[in-house]
């Protein structure tokens, strides 16, 4: 799943729309859902401070 | 081993700045590599499609008719951007349209001030613009209380400087505020891109890609190289592999800190890095865009005054309905806080905006449905510098420059900013290129 650096997040956003599990939610700044999260990474790349990042395994895309 | 990349230019980064240079400069037989490191190009001026609305990453409106239009022309590229007339604003709860010429007398008077007072501003600004420029050391707020005690008035003016140049009347130098009605108009002329935002970067990108230029998404910049404080290029990490890139010129549009920082600040001169510590106080913005079903009111955008601190509310669906699914609109509402330099608090900032739109529409929380709520701030701000405490475009380190909002040049605010940015360095290295090949 994917982790939240609460010191560098903005709260832009950016990672809101590109969730396909609709994981994220920003209001000042990123939370995920780790239930929705599926570690697709996709938010990884759309984050312009590098805020997010891989967390402990608790769920992978192909298990 | 590293993979190697050659160029003539490497552009870091992909926003207006940085593609409009990269443009002037492949069409100019450059080789121009553009390395960007989100999947999709234009930065703080691209969309994000989402539930089928075109939500914005920072810009709403287009100036027309200003440098913008003019570089799109002077590179060949297609500037599609759908009129949009003159900005309405909010005033005493009543909706005012700005006639073409008397605007800020027509909104004063609208505020509800008396004629004397109205009359002894507009001398004032009158005096400004055609005799003498006031001090840099007055804020524009302080400024204005000379001449009238009135805090409608003094509200019109916050609602502008705090839509368009993303500070507030009481931080913003006079002299700047004069410098933006002379060089920008006021910016009195916008509209927005049918295809979204993103379709002028695209725009300015495919003049790169058709010049010979290439745009390297997904790339991330890990360093810029110099030796014996000349650029030489910079190393990048692209599908996991890491690559050097050579270049004899480096433009940033990385914004001028985190350069510094790419350029290894140890190398760069103390007294730039105490510069860039000092001047690079970010402009804080926050951007809630809303679904509806129906526009809340019947003109594209409204600037807002009265408010703590919601600023504009822009309905492009109005102009743009592609902008949104058949028959739904999208809201974007701008806010500032009143306070730039206090740190900043996201969430606060949110409420604030949402309690400002409830006060001023009926009933917007059956009305309007939140897509998403952004602030940009710290590390990814609205721009990098405040207007008038904007950075050189020169680093210290020969043939690294910066483009984009935190280097524009005095008076210029937003996307015209960030253009003249990258026409002045692109024409700098064009200069420079010519005395070192010779060419006539």
């Amino acid at each position: 799943m994917v982790v939240v650096n609460p010191l560098k997040c903005t709260g832009c956003a950016f990672c809101v729309p590109v969730c396909p599990s609709r994981a994220i939610t920003s209001r000042g700044r990123a939370e995920i859902d780790t239930d929705r999260c599926v570690a697709c990474l996709e938010c990884l790349d759309y984050c312009p401070v590098a805020a997010l990042c891989r967390g402990k395994n608790r769920k992978e895309p192909h298990e | 081993m590293n993979d190697r990349a050659h160029c003539d230019v490497l552009v870091l980064g992909s926003g207006m700045g940085g593609l409009a240079t990269a443009a002037l400069l492949a069409r100019d037989g450059f080789r121009v590599i553009v390395a960007e490191k989100m999947p999709r190009i234009g930065g703080r001026c691209s969309t994000m499609d989402y539930d089928g609305f075109k939500c914005i990453t920072g810009v709403v409106g287009v100036e027309t008719k200003g440098i913008v239009q003019e570089l799109f022309h002077r590179v060949g590229a297609d500037f599609d951007v759908q009129e949009a007339g003159a900005p309405h604003y909010l005033i005493n709860g009543q909706i005012c349209q700005v006639p073409s010429r008397g605007g800020m007398k027509h909104l004063m008077m609208a505020a509800g001030a008396d004629a004397m007072d109205v009359e002894t501003v507009m001398n004032a600004i009158t005096g400004a613009l055609h005799w003498r420029t006031p001090s840099c050391d007055v804020a524009l707020g302080d400024w204005l209380r000379q001449y009238t005690s009135n805090p409608k008035i003094i509200e019109i003016f916050q609602a502008l400087v705090s839509a368009v140049l993303f500070v507030n009347v009481n931080e913003l130098s006079v002299h700047t505020y004069f410098e933006f009605l002379r060089k920008l108009k006021g910016i009195q002329r916008f509209g927005y891109a049918p295809g979204g935002s993103i379709r002028l970067a695209q725009s300015l990108a495919r003049v790169v890609l058709d010049n010979g230029g290439e745009i390297w998404t997904r790339c991330r910049v890990n360093a810029i190289k110099s030796h014996k404080n000349i650029v030489r290029g910079a190393t990048v990490s692209r599908w996991g592999k890491s690559i050097s890139i050579k270049a004899p010129v480096v433009i940033s549009n990385v914004g001028p800190k985190e350069t510094a920082r790419l350029a290894e600040t140890g190398i760069l001169d103390h007294s730039y890095l105490r510069e860039l510590d000092q001047r690079m106080k970010p402009a804080v913005i926050t951007a809630l865009q809303f679904a509806m079903d129906e526009p809340l009111f019947e003109s594209n955008h409204l600037l807002v005054t009265g408010t703590q601190s919601l600023n504009s509310v822009y309905q492009p669906t109005m102009v743009c309905p592609e902008w949104a699914p058949e028959g739904r609109h999208l809201l974007v509402a701008g806010s500032a806080p009143r306070n730039c330099r206090e740190p900043f608090d996201g969430n606060l900032e949110i409420e604030r905006c949402l309690a400002d739109l409830r006060a001023v529409f009926p009933d917007f929380d059956s009305r309007a449905k939140l897509l998403l709520a952004g602030t940009f701030q710290g590390a990814w701000p609205g721009m990098h510098s405040l207007p008038g405490e904007d950075m050189d475009r020169k680093t210290p380190v020969i043939n690294l420059y910066n483009v984009g909002d935190g280097v524009k040049p005095l008076g210029y605010t937003g996307l015209p900013g960030v253009v003249a940015t990258g026409i002045d360095v692109a024409e700098e290295v064009m200069g420079r290129n010519k005395i070192l090949t010779g060419a006539p």
